[in-house]
Protein backbone atom coordinates (compact mmCIF):
# COMPACT_ATOMS: atom_id res chain seq x y z
CA UNK A 1 0.00 0.00 0.00
CA UNK A 2 1.11 3.59 -0.74
CA UNK A 3 0.91 6.34 1.10
CA UNK A 4 1.41 10.34 -0.44
CA UNK A 5 3.42 12.57 2.05
CA UNK A 6 2.75 16.03 1.02
CA UNK A 7 5.44 18.93 -0.12
CA UNK A 8 6.48 20.31 3.00
CA UNK A 9 4.76 18.03 5.34
CA UNK A 10 5.55 16.27 8.23
CA UNK A 11 3.62 13.03 9.77
CA UNK A 12 4.31 10.20 12.15
CA UNK A 13 4.06 5.96 11.23
CA UNK A 14 4.12 4.46 13.92
CA UNK A 15 0.57 3.05 13.74
CA UNK A 16 1.61 1.62 10.06
CA UNK A 17 4.27 -0.36 11.91
CA UNK A 18 4.24 -4.17 11.71
CA UNK A 19 6.11 -5.04 15.16
CA UNK A 20 7.83 -8.53 13.92
CA UNK A 21 11.63 -7.46 14.99
CA UNK A 22 11.62 -3.92 14.39
CA UNK A 23 13.76 -2.02 16.77
CA UNK A 24 11.92 1.57 16.70
CA UNK A 25 8.46 2.41 18.32
CA UNK A 26 7.86 5.93 15.83
CA UNK A 27 9.23 6.78 12.56
CA UNK A 28 8.99 10.78 12.08
CA UNK A 29 8.88 11.41 8.18
CA UNK A 30 9.73 14.81 6.79
CA UNK A 31 9.07 15.64 3.41
CA UNK A 32 11.21 18.95 2.42
CA UNK A 33 10.87 18.67 -1.45
CA UNK A 34 8.37 20.76 -3.25
CA UNK A 35 7.15 17.26 -4.69
CA UNK A 36 4.53 15.08 -3.36
CA UNK A 37 6.43 11.76 -2.66
CA UNK A 38 4.61 8.15 -2.07
CA UNK A 39 5.72 5.83 0.72
CA UNK A 40 5.16 2.15 1.31
CA UNK A 41 3.24 1.17 4.21
CA UNK A 42 2.87 -0.98 6.43
CA UNK A 43 6.57 -0.82 7.45
CA UNK A 44 8.08 -4.41 8.48
CA UNK A 45 11.81 -3.84 8.49
CA UNK A 46 14.70 -1.66 9.03
CA UNK A 47 15.85 -1.25 4.68
CA UNK A 48 12.40 0.38 4.95
CA UNK A 49 14.15 3.68 6.47
CA UNK A 50 17.19 3.58 3.89
CA UNK A 51 14.93 2.53 0.98
CA UNK A 52 13.05 6.01 1.60
CA UNK A 53 15.58 8.39 2.78
CA UNK A 54 17.11 7.63 -0.90
CA UNK A 55 13.78 9.30 -2.29
CA UNK A 56 14.55 12.45 -0.81
CA UNK A 57 12.51 12.23 2.65
CA UNK A 58 13.92 12.97 6.18
CA UNK A 59 13.38 9.82 8.48
CA UNK A 60 13.44 10.28 12.18
CA UNK A 61 13.00 6.80 14.05
CA UNK A 62 12.05 7.25 17.51
CA UNK A 63 12.48 4.04 20.13
CA UNK A 64 10.74 3.12 23.59
CA UNK A 65 12.51 5.18 25.72
CA UNK A 66 13.07 8.93 23.33
CA UNK A 67 10.08 11.54 24.21
CA UNK A 68 8.08 11.02 20.93
CA UNK A 69 6.77 15.03 21.49
CA UNK A 70 10.66 17.11 21.41
CA UNK A 71 11.70 14.96 18.92
CA UNK A 72 8.57 15.43 16.98
CA UNK A 73 9.24 19.72 18.12
CA UNK A 74 12.83 19.53 17.18
CA UNK A 75 12.07 18.18 13.32
CA UNK A 76 8.40 20.29 12.98
CA UNK A 77 11.26 23.30 13.71
CA UNK A 78 13.66 22.25 10.67
CA UNK A 79 10.64 22.15 8.60
CA UNK A 80 9.24 25.01 9.45
CA UNK A 81 12.76 26.88 8.76
CA UNK A 82 13.09 25.25 5.18
CA UNK A 83 9.44 26.25 4.47
CA UNK A 84 10.63 29.47 5.06
CA UNK A 85 13.47 29.75 3.57
CA UNK A 86 11.86 28.53 0.34
CA UNK A 87 8.47 30.93 0.63
CA UNK B 1 4.50 -7.54 -5.71
CA UNK B 2 7.07 -9.34 -4.89
CA UNK B 3 8.25 -11.69 -1.81
CA UNK B 4 9.23 -8.71 0.14
CA UNK B 5 5.81 -7.37 -0.36
CA UNK B 6 7.16 -4.42 -2.48
CA UNK B 7 5.13 -3.92 -5.76
CA UNK B 8 7.38 -4.79 -8.14
CA UNK B 9 8.61 -2.06 -10.89
CA UNK B 10 7.35 -3.86 -14.65
CA UNK B 11 5.70 -1.58 -16.65
CA UNK B 12 2.29 -2.37 -17.44
CA UNK B 13 0.91 -0.40 -20.11
CA UNK B 14 -2.88 -0.29 -18.94
CA UNK B 15 -3.69 0.84 -15.90
CA UNK B 16 -7.20 1.22 -14.86
CA UNK B 17 -7.83 3.63 -11.83
CA UNK B 18 -10.13 3.22 -9.25
CA UNK B 19 -11.30 6.33 -6.89
CA UNK B 20 -10.56 8.35 -4.83
CA UNK B 21 -14.50 8.21 -4.91
CA UNK B 22 -16.21 5.59 -6.89
CA UNK B 23 -19.40 3.68 -6.41
CA UNK B 24 -18.26 0.70 -5.43
CA UNK B 25 -16.14 1.68 -2.76
CA UNK B 26 -17.91 2.94 0.34
CA UNK B 27 -14.79 4.85 1.48
CA UNK B 28 -12.29 7.16 -0.18
CA UNK B 29 -8.88 5.06 -1.40
CA UNK B 30 -7.40 5.08 -4.87
CA UNK B 31 -6.47 2.08 -6.98
CA UNK B 32 -4.37 1.44 -9.80
CA UNK B 33 -4.86 -2.24 -11.51
CA UNK B 34 -2.44 -3.01 -14.08
CA UNK B 35 -3.76 -5.25 -16.36
CA UNK B 36 -2.73 -6.95 -19.09
CA UNK B 37 -5.92 -9.12 -21.06
CA UNK B 38 -8.44 -7.89 -18.28
CA UNK B 39 -6.09 -9.85 -16.09
CA UNK B 40 -4.68 -7.44 -13.37
CA UNK B 41 -0.95 -7.87 -13.38
CA UNK B 42 -0.05 -5.74 -10.61
CA UNK B 43 -1.92 -3.40 -7.87
CA UNK B 44 -1.39 -0.38 -5.81
CA UNK B 45 -3.47 0.74 -3.23
CA UNK B 46 -3.20 4.52 -2.22
CA UNK B 47 -4.46 5.57 1.35
CA UNK B 48 -4.54 9.10 2.55
CA UNK B 49 -7.22 10.99 1.26
CA UNK B 50 -8.20 11.90 4.57
CA UNK B 51 -5.77 13.77 7.25
CA UNK B 52 -4.90 11.23 9.56
CA UNK B 53 -4.28 12.96 13.28
CA UNK B 54 -5.78 11.28 16.12
CA UNK B 55 -2.37 10.17 17.60
CA UNK B 56 -1.23 13.56 17.52
CA UNK B 57 -4.26 15.00 18.70
CA UNK B 58 -3.71 12.44 21.66
CA UNK B 59 -0.89 13.34 22.35
CA UNK B 60 -0.16 15.24 26.08
CA UNK B 61 -4.50 14.68 26.59
CA UNK B 62 -5.29 14.24 29.54
CA UNK B 63 -5.96 10.19 29.50
CA UNK B 64 -10.06 9.98 30.08
CA UNK B 65 -9.82 12.89 27.19
CA UNK B 66 -7.62 10.66 25.43
CA UNK B 67 -9.26 7.35 24.93
CA UNK B 68 -12.72 8.94 24.51
CA UNK B 69 -10.60 10.24 21.30
CA UNK B 70 -10.08 7.03 20.23
CA UNK B 71 -13.51 6.56 19.72
CA UNK B 72 -13.75 8.65 16.91
CA UNK B 73 -11.12 6.30 14.90
CA UNK B 74 -13.55 4.24 13.50
CA UNK B 75 -17.34 4.29 13.01
CA UNK B 76 -18.10 0.85 12.96
CA UNK B 77 -15.48 -0.71 16.01
CA UNK B 78 -15.68 2.10 18.01
CA UNK B 79 -16.48 0.53 21.23
CA UNK B 80 -14.00 -1.70 20.58
CA UNK B 81 -10.92 1.44 20.04
CA UNK B 82 -12.56 2.94 23.40
CA UNK B 83 -12.49 -0.59 25.04
CA UNK B 84 -8.66 -1.58 24.21
CA UNK B 85 -7.43 2.09 24.92
CA UNK B 86 -9.27 1.77 28.73
CA UNK B 87 -7.22 -1.61 28.86
CA UNK B 88 -4.27 -0.32 28.33
CA UNK B 89 -4.46 2.33 30.91
CA UNK B 90 -5.97 -0.58 33.47
CA UNK B 91 -3.07 -2.58 32.46
CA UNK B 92 -0.43 0.20 33.60
CA UNK B 93 -1.86 1.06 36.31
CA UNK B 94 -2.80 -2.43 37.23
CA UNK B 95 -6.76 -1.42 37.89
CA UNK B 96 -8.80 -4.37 38.23
CA UNK B 97 -12.13 -4.39 36.27
CA UNK B 98 -15.39 -5.13 38.34
CA UNK B 99 -16.63 -8.98 36.85
CA UNK B 100 -20.33 -7.21 36.10
CA UNK B 101 -18.48 -4.62 33.90
CA UNK B 102 -16.39 -7.25 31.97
CA UNK B 103 -19.10 -8.74 31.06
CA UNK B 104 -20.88 -5.41 29.85
CA UNK B 105 -18.24 -5.00 27.93
CA UNK B 106 -17.93 -8.22 26.17
CA UNK B 107 -21.77 -7.97 25.54
CA UNK B 108 -20.97 -4.93 23.94
CA UNK B 109 -17.93 -5.94 21.83
CA UNK B 110 -19.66 -9.31 20.34
CA UNK B 111 -22.31 -6.83 19.49
CA UNK B 112 -20.49 -4.77 17.77
CA UNK B 113 -19.04 -7.73 16.11
CA UNK B 114 -22.35 -8.44 14.91
CA UNK B 115 -22.97 -5.32 13.43
CA UNK B 116 -19.71 -5.61 11.54
CA UNK B 117 -20.39 -8.83 10.11
CA UNK B 118 -23.53 -7.71 8.80
CA UNK B 119 -22.22 -4.85 7.34
CA UNK B 120 -19.45 -6.66 5.67
CA UNK B 121 -22.10 -9.01 4.62
CA UNK B 122 -23.97 -6.69 3.00
CA UNK B 123 -21.42 -4.84 1.42
CA UNK B 124 -19.93 -8.12 0.11
CA UNK B 125 -23.54 -8.77 -1.08
CA UNK B 126 -24.10 -5.51 -3.26
CA UNK B 127 -20.27 -5.60 -4.81
CA UNK B 128 -20.95 -9.05 -5.79
CA UNK B 129 -24.54 -7.96 -7.82
CA UNK B 130 -26.71 -9.25 -5.17
CA UNK B 131 -29.01 -6.17 -4.11
CA UNK B 132 -31.51 -8.13 -2.47
CA UNK B 133 -29.15 -9.97 -0.52
CA UNK B 134 -27.56 -6.58 1.04
CA UNK B 135 -30.57 -4.87 1.56
CA UNK B 136 -31.87 -8.11 3.68
CA UNK B 137 -28.84 -8.15 5.63
CA UNK B 138 -28.96 -4.28 6.86
CA UNK B 139 -32.47 -5.09 7.54
CA UNK B 140 -31.56 -7.44 10.36
CA UNK B 141 -28.59 -5.52 11.21
CA UNK B 142 -30.63 -2.99 12.39
CA UNK B 143 -31.60 -4.99 15.60
CA UNK B 144 -27.68 -4.89 16.55
CA UNK B 145 -28.11 -1.72 15.98
CA UNK B 146 -31.02 -0.80 18.41
CA UNK B 147 -29.49 -3.02 21.10
CA UNK B 148 -26.10 -0.97 21.27
CA UNK B 149 -28.53 2.05 21.13
CA UNK B 150 -30.61 0.50 24.22
CA UNK B 151 -27.28 0.14 26.17
CA UNK B 152 -25.00 3.13 25.04
CA UNK B 153 -27.60 5.51 24.34
CA UNK B 154 -25.91 6.05 20.33
CA UNK B 155 -25.99 3.75 17.46
CA UNK B 156 -22.34 4.60 17.02
CA UNK B 157 -19.71 5.89 19.54
CA UNK B 158 -21.87 4.43 22.51
CA UNK B 159 -19.11 5.47 25.71
CA UNK B 160 -19.50 2.49 27.37
CA UNK B 161 -15.78 1.70 28.65
CA UNK B 162 -14.14 4.59 31.53
CA UNK B 163 -11.08 3.51 33.22
CA UNK B 164 -12.18 0.93 35.76
CA UNK B 165 -15.30 -0.24 34.23
CA UNK B 166 -18.20 0.85 32.37
CA UNK B 167 -20.93 3.94 32.68
CA UNK B 168 -23.30 3.88 35.16
CA UNK B 169 -25.91 4.58 31.90
CA UNK B 170 -25.04 1.70 30.25
CA UNK B 171 -25.36 -1.30 33.15
CA UNK B 172 -28.38 -3.36 32.16
CA UNK B 173 -31.43 -4.20 33.96
CA UNK B 174 -33.86 -7.40 33.59
CA UNK B 175 -35.78 -5.05 30.73
CA UNK B 176 -32.88 -5.15 28.88
CA UNK B 177 -31.34 -8.14 29.27
CA UNK B 178 -34.96 -9.63 27.85
CA UNK B 179 -34.33 -7.34 24.98
CA UNK B 180 -30.92 -8.44 24.25
CA UNK B 181 -32.05 -12.13 24.44
CA UNK B 182 -34.91 -11.76 22.10
CA UNK B 183 -32.78 -9.96 19.48
CA UNK B 184 -29.84 -12.67 19.85
CA UNK B 185 -33.19 -15.65 18.83
CA UNK B 186 -34.25 -13.06 15.64
CA UNK B 187 -30.53 -12.73 14.82
CA UNK B 188 -29.67 -16.55 15.26
CA UNK B 189 -33.22 -17.26 12.75
CA UNK B 190 -32.43 -14.90 10.00
CA UNK B 191 -28.46 -15.64 10.06
CA UNK B 192 -29.93 -19.53 9.39
CA UNK B 193 -32.23 -18.64 6.77
CA UNK B 194 -29.72 -16.48 5.58
CA UNK B 195 -26.91 -18.74 5.53
CA UNK B 196 -29.41 -21.37 3.66
CA UNK B 197 -30.35 -19.27 1.08
CA UNK B 198 -26.79 -17.64 0.41
CA UNK B 199 -25.32 -21.53 0.10
CA UNK B 200 -27.95 -22.76 -2.34
CA UNK B 201 -27.84 -20.09 -4.45
CA UNK B 202 -25.71 -21.02 -7.64
CA UNK B 203 -25.11 -17.72 -9.08
CA UNK B 204 -23.65 -16.60 -5.77
CA UNK B 205 -21.61 -19.44 -5.13
CA UNK B 206 -20.09 -19.36 -8.81
CA UNK B 207 -19.33 -15.85 -8.34
CA UNK B 208 -17.27 -16.22 -5.07
CA UNK B 209 -15.68 -19.80 -5.57
CA UNK B 210 -11.78 -19.67 -6.24
CA UNK B 211 -11.99 -16.55 -6.50
CA UNK B 212 -8.77 -13.94 -5.08
CA UNK B 213 -7.73 -16.85 -3.26
CA UNK B 214 -4.84 -16.34 -0.58
CA UNK B 215 -2.83 -19.02 0.81
CA UNK B 216 -1.45 -19.78 4.00
CA UNK B 217 1.90 -19.22 3.33
CA UNK B 218 0.90 -15.76 1.85
CA UNK B 219 -1.26 -14.57 4.74
CA UNK B 220 1.62 -14.83 7.06
CA UNK B 221 3.83 -13.60 4.90
CA UNK B 222 1.54 -10.12 4.18
CA UNK B 223 0.93 -10.25 8.23
CA UNK B 224 -2.89 -10.72 7.47
CA UNK B 225 -5.18 -10.40 10.29
CA UNK B 226 -8.56 -11.52 11.67
CA UNK B 227 -11.43 -13.20 9.74
CA UNK B 228 -9.22 -12.95 6.55
CA UNK B 229 -6.21 -14.63 8.14
CA UNK B 230 -8.79 -17.58 9.68
CA UNK B 231 -10.18 -17.97 5.91
CA UNK B 232 -7.20 -19.42 4.76
CA UNK B 233 -6.95 -22.07 7.93
CA UNK B 234 -4.16 -20.71 10.05
CA UNK B 235 -6.68 -20.73 13.82
CA UNK B 236 -5.49 -17.74 15.55
CA UNK B 237 -8.08 -15.47 17.57
CA UNK B 238 -7.23 -13.41 20.58
CA UNK B 239 -10.47 -14.13 22.36
CA UNK B 240 -8.50 -17.46 23.43
CA UNK B 241 -5.60 -15.54 24.75
CA UNK B 242 -7.42 -12.98 26.51
CA UNK B 243 -8.64 -13.11 30.14
CA UNK B 244 -11.81 -11.44 29.76
CA UNK B 245 -13.28 -13.71 27.51
CA UNK B 246 -11.96 -17.16 29.57
CA UNK B 247 -15.35 -17.79 31.22
CA UNK B 248 -17.23 -18.05 27.57
CA UNK B 249 -16.90 -21.14 25.30
CA UNK B 250 -17.38 -20.22 21.70
CA UNK B 251 -15.47 -21.84 18.53
CA UNK B 252 -13.15 -20.88 16.38
CA UNK B 253 -14.13 -20.56 12.64
CA UNK B 254 -11.82 -21.80 9.83
CA UNK B 255 -11.93 -22.19 6.06
CA UNK B 256 -9.71 -23.72 4.00
CA UNK B 257 -9.85 -21.82 0.64
CA UNK B 258 -8.93 -18.19 1.53
CA UNK B 259 -10.88 -17.13 -1.47
CA UNK B 260 -14.13 -14.61 -1.54
CA UNK B 261 -16.23 -17.66 -0.67
CA UNK B 262 -14.13 -18.21 2.35
CA UNK B 263 -14.16 -14.94 3.86
CA UNK B 264 -17.88 -14.69 2.94
CA UNK B 265 -18.65 -17.85 4.91
CA UNK B 266 -16.13 -16.86 7.73
CA UNK B 267 -18.42 -13.97 8.80
CA UNK B 268 -21.82 -15.83 7.96
CA UNK B 269 -20.07 -18.66 11.05
CA UNK B 270 -19.26 -15.98 13.01
CA UNK B 271 -22.19 -14.82 13.92
CA UNK B 272 -23.67 -17.71 16.13
CA UNK B 273 -20.30 -17.91 17.89
CA UNK B 274 -20.77 -14.22 18.78
CA UNK B 275 -24.50 -15.06 19.80
CA UNK B 276 -23.48 -17.93 21.93
CA UNK B 277 -21.65 -15.83 23.93
CA UNK B 278 -23.98 -12.63 24.16
CA UNK B 279 -26.25 -15.21 25.56
CA UNK B 280 -23.08 -17.08 27.78
CA UNK B 281 -22.75 -13.46 29.18
CA UNK B 282 -26.84 -12.42 29.56
CA UNK B 283 -27.41 -15.69 31.46
CA UNK B 284 -24.07 -14.90 33.82
CA UNK B 285 -24.15 -12.27 34.66
CA UNK B 286 -22.59 -10.97 37.59
CA UNK B 287 -24.12 -8.76 40.52
CA UNK B 288 -22.31 -6.07 41.97
CA UNK B 289 -20.32 -2.65 40.95
CA UNK B 290 -19.84 -1.78 37.67
CA UNK B 291 -16.55 0.48 38.08
CA UNK B 292 -13.23 0.39 40.20
CA UNK B 293 -13.19 3.63 41.24
CA UNK B 294 -9.99 2.45 44.06
CA UNK B 295 -7.03 3.54 41.96
CA UNK B 296 -4.54 5.80 41.55
CA UNK B 297 -2.66 7.82 38.90
CA UNK B 298 1.16 7.30 38.38
CA UNK B 299 3.78 7.73 35.51
CA UNK B 300 4.13 4.25 33.68
CA UNK B 301 6.83 3.24 30.76
CA UNK B 302 4.94 2.30 27.39
CA UNK B 303 2.38 -0.22 28.01
CA UNK B 304 0.89 -2.16 25.20
CA UNK B 305 -2.62 -4.21 24.43
CA UNK B 306 -4.29 -6.14 21.96
CA UNK B 307 -7.84 -7.08 21.36
CA UNK B 308 -9.79 -9.44 18.74
CA UNK B 309 -11.74 -7.03 17.00
CA UNK B 310 -14.35 -7.85 14.21
CA UNK B 311 -11.47 -7.28 11.78
CA UNK B 312 -8.60 -8.91 13.36
CA UNK B 313 -5.65 -7.62 16.01
CA UNK B 314 -6.16 -4.01 17.17
CA UNK B 315 -3.18 -2.74 19.01
CA UNK B 316 -3.50 0.17 21.43
CA UNK B 317 -0.15 1.75 23.12
CA UNK B 318 1.10 4.64 25.35
CA UNK B 319 2.62 5.99 28.29
CA UNK B 320 1.89 8.20 31.18
CA UNK B 321 3.23 10.79 32.56
CA UNK B 322 1.15 12.82 35.36
CA UNK B 323 -1.99 11.45 34.09
CA UNK B 324 -1.34 12.42 30.22
CA UNK B 325 -1.06 10.52 27.30
CA UNK B 326 2.54 10.28 25.23
CA UNK B 327 4.06 8.27 22.77
CA UNK B 328 0.69 6.73 21.82
CA UNK B 329 0.48 4.50 18.60
CA UNK B 330 -2.26 2.80 17.25
CA UNK B 331 -2.40 0.31 14.92
CA UNK B 332 -6.12 -1.11 13.42
CA UNK B 333 -6.42 -4.66 11.40
CA UNK B 334 -6.92 -2.86 8.58
CA UNK B 335 -3.64 -1.37 8.16
CA UNK B 336 -1.85 -4.95 8.15
CA UNK B 337 -4.78 -6.33 5.68
CA UNK B 338 -4.41 -3.62 2.86
CA UNK B 339 -1.38 -5.09 1.80
CA UNK B 340 -3.44 -8.91 1.39
CA UNK B 341 -5.89 -6.56 -0.56
CA UNK B 342 -3.79 -5.57 -3.05
CA UNK B 343 -2.23 -9.19 -3.06
CA UNK B 344 -5.65 -10.76 -4.14
CA UNK B 345 -6.08 -8.49 -6.84
CA UNK B 346 -3.25 -9.82 -8.72
CA UNK B 347 -3.92 -12.53 -10.92
CA UNK B 348 -7.90 -11.88 -10.52
CA UNK B 349 -10.33 -10.33 -13.74
CA UNK B 350 -10.19 -6.75 -13.58
CA UNK B 351 -14.22 -7.21 -12.88
CA UNK B 352 -13.21 -9.14 -9.51
CA UNK B 353 -11.04 -6.94 -8.50
CA UNK B 354 -13.17 -4.77 -6.37
CA UNK B 355 -14.35 -8.02 -4.81
CA UNK B 356 -10.82 -9.18 -3.74
CA UNK B 357 -10.45 -5.66 -1.81
CA UNK B 358 -13.89 -6.41 -0.37
CA UNK B 359 -13.15 -9.67 0.93
CA UNK B 360 -10.80 -8.68 3.37
CA UNK B 361 -13.45 -5.89 4.92
CA UNK B 362 -11.39 -2.82 4.39
CA UNK B 363 -12.03 0.05 6.76
CA UNK B 364 -9.94 3.11 5.30
CA UNK B 365 -11.71 5.66 8.19
CA UNK B 366 -9.94 3.62 10.73
CA UNK B 367 -6.33 3.42 8.57
CA UNK B 368 -6.51 6.96 8.14
CA UNK B 369 -7.97 8.16 11.49
CA UNK B 370 -9.27 11.36 10.12
CA UNK B 371 -10.12 13.99 11.64
CA UNK B 372 -11.52 17.26 10.62
CA UNK B 373 -12.30 19.69 13.65
CA UNK B 374 -13.11 23.52 12.68
CA UNK B 375 -12.84 26.50 14.25
CA UNK B 376 -16.40 27.36 15.06
CA UNK B 377 -17.64 31.21 16.62
CA UNK B 378 -18.78 30.13 20.19
CA UNK B 379 -16.58 27.10 20.83
CA UNK B 380 -13.18 26.10 21.45
CA UNK B 381 -12.06 23.63 19.50
CA UNK B 382 -8.41 22.64 18.70
CA UNK B 383 -7.89 23.23 15.19
CA UNK B 384 -5.67 20.85 12.90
Amino acid sequence: MKFVVRPQHIISVGGYIVEVDFPYRNIIVVNPTEEPIKIDVPIFSTEWIDEHRKLGLEITPTKDEDSFLRTWRKTKAKLDKIKGESS
Amino acid sequence: MDNNNKVTSKVIETEVPLGTVHSAAIEPYRVRLFVEDEIVRDAELTVGVNHRGIERIMEGLPVEKANSLTEKICGICSNSHLWNSCLTAEKGLEIDVPPRAEYIRIIMEELERLHSHFLYLAHGSEVLGHETFAMRLFYIRETVMELLRMIGGNRVQYGVSVIGGIRPRCDLNEMKIQKISEGMNYIEEKIGEFADRFVRDPMVMSRISGIAAITKEDARRLATTGPSLRATGIEVDLRRDMKEYEPFEFDVITQDTGDVKANLLMRVLEIPEAVKIIRQAIKDLPDGKITNRSWEMQDTGIIRSYIEVPRGKLYHSYSLEDGRVRNSIVRTPSITNINTMEFACIGTHITDAQLAIVQCDPCFTCTDRAVKILDEPFRNITKI
